[in-house]
C-alpha cells in the first residue's frame, strides 16, 4: 500500500548537515499497524512527516521514493499532495491542543474537515461527524464544546475523529498518547486497534516506547541514529531480536511480567548527528561491536521477512 | 521513621469570575490533598503512584514545605515541621532536596552547572569557596560527568537530558541529605538512558543512607525502584504495600487498572480490567468512594460511605469496600 | 558577573543568522558607535573650537567650514560634534540613573509581591501615564536647566518602562522550577533574586534600554529646544535647531538642517537596535 524506498531526509543547520533519515525502506501493507520506535533524534517523526512531505524547514527530503499504491508523493505537485492529505494519508499528534482550534467548537472542527474535502449537504455532514464522535467514543452531547473543556483523552480522541473523517488509507499517529496516562493511553490504544477492524485503515504509529509499539503493532521498525536498524513482525521481535541495540533496548525498559529487578542500561549517549560515528551508528554503544562495525555502514539483510541492519548476520 | 504525614490536606481555592462572584459567597477549593497519611522509613523508596491529576506533585512539594498544607501534620526526623518557618526552615533544607522532572527547567540557564551544584554548599556554609569547588568536582565524577573540571564551566543548554539530570541529582546530593523528594526523574529522559538515572539515585541511596519519595505515573518504573508502592487516586491514597504485593496480589480494583493498563510485549495476556472515562478534577469529588463511577465493581454502599485505609495484611492496605 | 556573560559569543551567531532584523542591528550599532566615538573624541575630531566665532556669520558649507557656520559664525560641524558628546553624557547619566531606581524596583517588587507591589504598581503606573515630553518639561521646569537636571527628568521619564518591563519578566520568572528549585535548596530571597532572577532578565534590560535611548534622544533635543535644556553656549543639537530655524527661511538652510540630521539619524541609530535586538532577543528567551 505505502512503499518508502530509500528515503533520505537531511537538515541544513548552520552547524552542518544533519541527516536525521538515512537511506530507510519500509512498507505497510492494507490494515496493517506499523509501530515505529526510537529515542529522541532517532528521526522516527521525521520519518512520518517526510511521507505526507511536512517536513519542517531546514529539513530537506534528499532523495528516496515514497509510494502510495504505486504513486511517488515526491513526484506530486504542491496541489496534488495537499489533496492527499487529509483525504488519502492524515495524522495524529501528540498534543491535540495545538492542533485544536480553542475557540472553536470541536464539532464544528469537525464539520470543517468534512466539507472542506467532501461535497455533501450540512445535514448530512453533521450526520456524519456525530456518527465519528460516537466512533471515537465521544457522546454527541459534546458537540457544541470547546477544546479546553474536554479532557487530554477527550482531545487526542476527537483528533483521530478528524483524521479518520475523510476514510483515509493511512493515519500516521506520532506520539499520539505520550501525554496521556497510561489508563488514558490504554484506551487510545484500544480506539486504534478497534478502528483498523472496523474500518481498515493502515496504521504508522511513532513512538519511544518500545512496550507500547510492540503492544499495538504488525510490524515494528527500530530506529536509531536516522537509520532503521531492524523492521520485522512484532512476534518476531519479541521472541528474538535480531538487532543488539533492540536487544539492549528492550532489557532496558522494566517488564513488570518479570519478577527481575535488575534493569540494565546502554552505556554512552545517542550519537550526534554532525558527528556521526563512521561505520554502524550503534557500534560505540554496542555490546558486539565487531572491527567491521567501526569502519563500514552495515548492509541491510533480509532473514525470512526480517529486516535487520547488522553486520553479526552477514555472510557466515 | 524519617518522614510522617498526619492526615495531610491541602485546598487551593478556585477563582471565580466576576459574575459567580457576584451571585454566590460560597467558596469553592480543588482539593489536591484531602487527607493523606504516609510514612517514609530511614533508607527506603516509597513510590507515589497515580495519574496526573491525583495530586501526587502536590503531595511531594508539601512534605519539603515548598507549599504550605492545609490542615495535617508533617513530621521530619522526630520533628514536627508543619509550621516551621524563616531561617529555620531554610536551614532545614540541606536535609531534604527535590529532583524534578524536567532537567531543562530545573537548572538556572545563566548558570554554569558547576555553580549550580556548588551553591547549596555556599548557601549552608558548609565549606569555604575552594572545598565546595573541590567538593562539586568530586561530584561530577561521582554522576559521571567527567572531565569534571570541562563540565563545571558548562552551561545547562550544551547538555543532553540525561547529562541535566545527572547534574540536577549532583545539585540534590551534594549536601548529602536525609530524603530526596523524586518528581518523575525519568519520565522525560530517553528510554535507553533512564535505568542508568535510576541507577546512579539507587547508588546515592545507599552511599547516603538517605530516603526516597518517588513520584511516578510509571508502574513499570516503581516496580524496579521501590521497596514500597503507595497508590493515590484523586488526592487520597488507595492502596499502600510493598511492591511484591502489589503487584502479585493488587486488592484496588484502580490498581489492577494501573497495572493492567502497562503496555507489555509478549505473551499478550487478557486484559484484565480497563477502566472507562478518566480522572475528574479535585473541585467536585464524588461522594462516597472516589473511585466508584469508574469501578466495575461498585456496590450500593460505593456511592454512600468512603471506604477508609485498612490494614489486610501484614504491611498492605487498601481503601475499598470489597475488602472490609 | 563578567562581561563575557552578557554577551556571549553565540550572541553574535544570532545576530549573523537573523536576516533583516541583524542587519538592523548591525546598522544601528554603527551609527551608536560612531556617535560615542566623535564624543569621546570631539576635541581631535572637530576642526574648530565650537563656541568661539571661527568666521563669518551664516557663510555657507565649503571646504573650510564643512558644514557652514551659524549665525554667529561658530562652525556648525563642530558644534555638532561636540554637541554629540552632550547629549551622550545626558543620555548616559540618566539611562544609568533610571536603570538604578527602576531595575531593583521592578525586581522586588515584582519578586516580594503584595502591598508593596501595588503600591508600587500604582506610583509607577501614574508616572507612565504622562506623555514623556510633557513629563520631562514639568521636572525640567522645576530643576532648572544643566546636564545634570536633565538627566534626571529624562530618567524620571524612563523608570517606569524599565520597572514595568522587569517586573513582569521577574511574575513569571518566580513561578519557574528553576526558582522554586533555588528554594528548595534554601537560598534567600537576596540570593534567588541576584543570582537566579535578575540574570535571567538581562536580555530585557538590553531590549529596555536600546528602546529607551532611541526615545531619549527626541525627547533631550525636544527639552533643549524649548530651552531647558543645556544652557547656551554649550554645543547641543536641539538648542542649534531651535537657533537655526530662525534664520531657515532666509535662505540660511545648513544651521538647522545639520542639527537635525543627527538628531533623526542618532535616534534611528538607537532604533534600529532596539528593534533588532528585541525580534532577535525575543525570540530567543521567549
Amino acid at each position: 500500500m505505502l512503499e518508502i524506498r530509500n528515503l533520505t531526509v537531511d537538515y541544513m543547520t548552520r552547524r552542518g548537515r544533519i541527516r536525521a533519515v538515512n537511506d530507510v525502506s519500509l512498507s505497510i501493507m492494507d490494515s496493517e499497524i506499523v509501530g515505529l520506535v526510537g529515542e529522541s533524534g532517532s528521526g522516527k517523526s521525521t520519518l512520518g512527516y517526510a511521507i505526507l512531505r511536512l517536513v519542517p524547514p531546514p529539513g530537506i527530503i534528499k532523495s528516496g521514493r515514497i509510494l502510495l499504491n504505486g504513486v511517488d508523493l515526491l513526484g506530486l505537485s504542491e496541489d496534488e499532495i495537499n489533496r492527499i492529505r487529509g483525504k488519502d494519508i492524515s495524522m495524529v499528534l501528540q498534543d491535540p491542543m495545538t492542533s485544536l482550534d480553542p475557540l472553536m467548537r470541536v464539532g464544528d472542527q469537525l464539520l470543517e474537515t468534512i466539507v472542506a474535502h467532501e461535497n455533501i449537504g450540512k445535514e448530512e455532514a453533521r450526520e456524519k461527524a456525530v456518527k465519528l464522535l460516537e466512533a471515537v467514543g465521544i457522546k454527541a452531547d459534546r458537540f457544541n464544546d470547546y477544546p479546553h473543556q474536554l479532557s487530554g483523552g477527550m482531545r487526542q480522541r476527537i483528533m483521530i475523529a478528524m483524521a479518520i473523517a475523510l476514510d483515509p488509507k493511512l493515519v500516521i499517529a506520532d506520539e499520539p498518547t505520550t501525554a496521556l496516562d497510561v489508563i488514558v493511553q490504554d484506551q487510545i490504544v484500544e480506539l486504534f486497534k478497534e478502528l483498523r477492524s472496523k474500518i481498515g485503515m493502515s496504521l504508522l504509529i511513532i513512538s519511544h516506547d518500545i512496550s507500547l509499539i510492540l503492544e499495538i503493532s504488525d510490524k515494528v521498525g527500530v530506529m536509531y541514529g536516522g537509520e532503521l536498524m531492524e523492521f520485522s513482525p512484532s512476534d518476531e521481535i519479541i521472541r528474538e531480536p535480531l538487532n543488539p541495540y533492540t536487544q539492549e533496548l528492550l532489557k532496558a525498559v522494566p517488564n513488570i511480567e518479570l519478577d527481575d529487578k535488575t534493569l540494565k542500561f546502554i552505556p554512552g549517549d545517542p550519537p550526534d548527528l554532525l558527528n556521526p560515528p563512521m561505520g554502524c551508528m550503534f557500534h560505540p554503544r554496542c555490546p558486539r561491536a565487531m572491527d567491521i562495525c567501526r569502519k563500514d555502514k552495515p548492509p541491510t539483510l533480509v532473514v525470512d521477512g526480517k529486516h535487520v541492519k547488522c553486520w553479526l548476520y552477514s555472510e557466515g | 521513621m524519617i518522614l510522617e504525614t498526619k492526615d495531610l490536606k491541602k485546598y487551593f481555592p478556585v477563582t471565580k469570575s466576576f459574575i459567580e462572584r457576584l451571585f454566590t459567597r460560597e467558596m469553592k477549593y480543588v482539593k489536591a490533598i484531602d487527607g493523606v497519611s504516609i510514612d517514609v522509613r530511614k533508607g527506603e523508596i516509597l513510590s507515589l503512584v497515580g495519574e496526573s491529576g491525583s495530586g501526587k506533585t502536590t503531595l511531594g512539594k508539601l512534605v519539603l514545605r515548598l507549599i504550605d498544607p492545609t490542615d495535617g501534620r508533617i513530621i521530619f526526623d522526630g520533628r514536627d515541621i508543619t509550621y516551621l518557618k524563616g531561617e529555620e526552615l531554610r536551614r532545614l533544607r540541606r536535609h531534604m532536596q527535590i529532583i524534578y522532572q524536567d532537567p531543562y527547567a530545573s537548572l538556572n540557564p545563566r548558570m554554569k552547572i558547576g555553580e549550580s551544584i556548588k551553591d547549596p554548599l555556599i548557601i549552608h556554609n558548609i565549606a569555604s569557596d575552594q572545598e565546595a569547588y573541590k567538593m562539586v568536582l568530586n561530584m561530577l565524577e561521582k554522576v559521571g560527568l567527567t572531565p569534571s573540571e570541562h563540565f563545571y564551566g558548562l552551561y545547562p543548554r550544551s547538555l543532553s537530558g540525561g547529562q541535566r539530570q545527572r547534574v540536577a541529582i549532583a545539585r540534590a546530593m551534594i549536601t548529602n541529605p536525609k530524603f530526596v523528594v523524586a518528581d518523575e526523574p525519568v519520565s522525560m529522559i530517553d528510554v535507553s538512558l533512564r535505568a542508568s538515572i535510576l541507577d546512579l539515585m539507587l547508588r546515592f541511596k545507599h552511599d547516603l543512607h538517605l530516603s526516597y519519595l518517588f513520584i511516578t505515573h510509571d508502574l513499570a518504573v516503581s516496580k524496579y525502584i521501590s521497596d514500597r508502592i503507595a497508590v493515590m487516586y484523586l488526592a487520597k491514597i488507595v492502596e499502600l504495600g510493598d511492591v511484591y504485593s502489589i503487584f502479585k496480589k493488587p486488592l484496588h480494583p484502580y490498581t489492577q487498572a494501573l497495572i493492567s493498563a502497562i503496555p507489555v510485549p509478549y505473551p499478550r495476556r487478557e486484559k484484565k480490567l480497563s477502566l472507562s472515562g478518566e480522572i475528574p478534577s479535585g473541585i467536585d469529588i464524588p461522594p462516597g468512594c472516589r473511585f466508584h463511577p469508574r469501578c466495575p465493581f461498585k456496590m450500593n454502599i460505593c456511592s454512600e460511605e468512603e471506604p477508609t485505609l485498612r490494614r489486610i495484611e501484614e504491611g498492605h492496605y487498601v481503601a475499598c469496600f470489597l475488602h472490609q | 558577573m563578567r562581561t563575557t556573560d552578557l554577551i556571549p559569543r553565540e550572541f553574535w551567531r544570532k545576530i549573523r543568522d537573523a536576516g533583516i532584523d541583524g542587519y538592523m542591528v548591525i546598522v544601528g550599532l554603527m551609527i551608536v558607535i560612531t556617535a560615542v566615538i566623535l564624543a569621546l573624541f570631539a576635541e581631535f575630531i572637530a576642526p574648530y573650537d565650537p563656541i568661539q566665532r571661527v568666521g563669518p556669520p551664516v557663510s555657507p558649507p565649503s571646504t573650510q567650514y564643512l558644514l557652514g557656520t551659524d549665525s554667529i559664525g561658530r562652525d556648525v560641524l563642530s558644534r555638532l560634534i561636540y554637541g554629540t558628546r552632550t547629549i551622550m553624557i545626558v543620555i548616559l547619566i540618566s539611562t544609568v540613573l533610571s536603570m538604578s531606581v527602576g531595575i531593583p524596583l521592578g525586581l522586588i517588587s515584582g519578586y516580594i509581591g503584595g502591598k508593596l507591589d501595588r503600591l508600587l504598581s500604582l506610583i509607577m503606573d501614574s508616572i507612565y501615564a504622562f506623555p514623556g515630553l510633557i513629563l520631562a518639561i514639568a521636572v525640567a521646569a522645576v530643576l532648572g536647566p544643566g546636564i545634570y537636571n536633565t538627566s534626571i527628568s529624562l530618567a524620571v521619564v524612563y523608570i517606569p518602562t524599565y520597572f514595568r518591563m522587569i517586573r513582569g519578566h521577574v511574575l513569571s520568572l518566580r513561578e519557574t522550577i528553576f526558582v522554586e528549585a533555588a528554594r528548595a535548596i534554601g537560598a534567600k530571597d537576596r540570593r534567588i533574586m541576584l543570582k537566579y532572577i535578575l540574570p535571567n532578565t538581562l536580555f530585557i534590560i538590553t531590549v529596555v534600554f536600546s528602546l529607551n535611548v532611541a526615545d531619549a534622544v527626541l525627547t533631550e533635543a525636544g527639552l533643549s529646544f524649548l530651552g531647558l535644556s543645556v544652557a547656551s553656549p554649550t554645543p547641543d543639537w536641539g538648542f542649534d535647531l531651535k537657533n537655526g530655524q530662525r534664520y531657515f527661511l532666509s535662505g540660511y538652510w545648513w544651521p538647522v538642517t545639520f542639527p537635525g540630521i543627527a538628531i533623526f539619524l542618532l535616534a534611528l541609530g538607537f532604533g534600529l537596535l532596539g528593534e533588532g535586538l528585541n525580534t532577535i532577543l525575543g525570540k530567543e528567551e521567549i
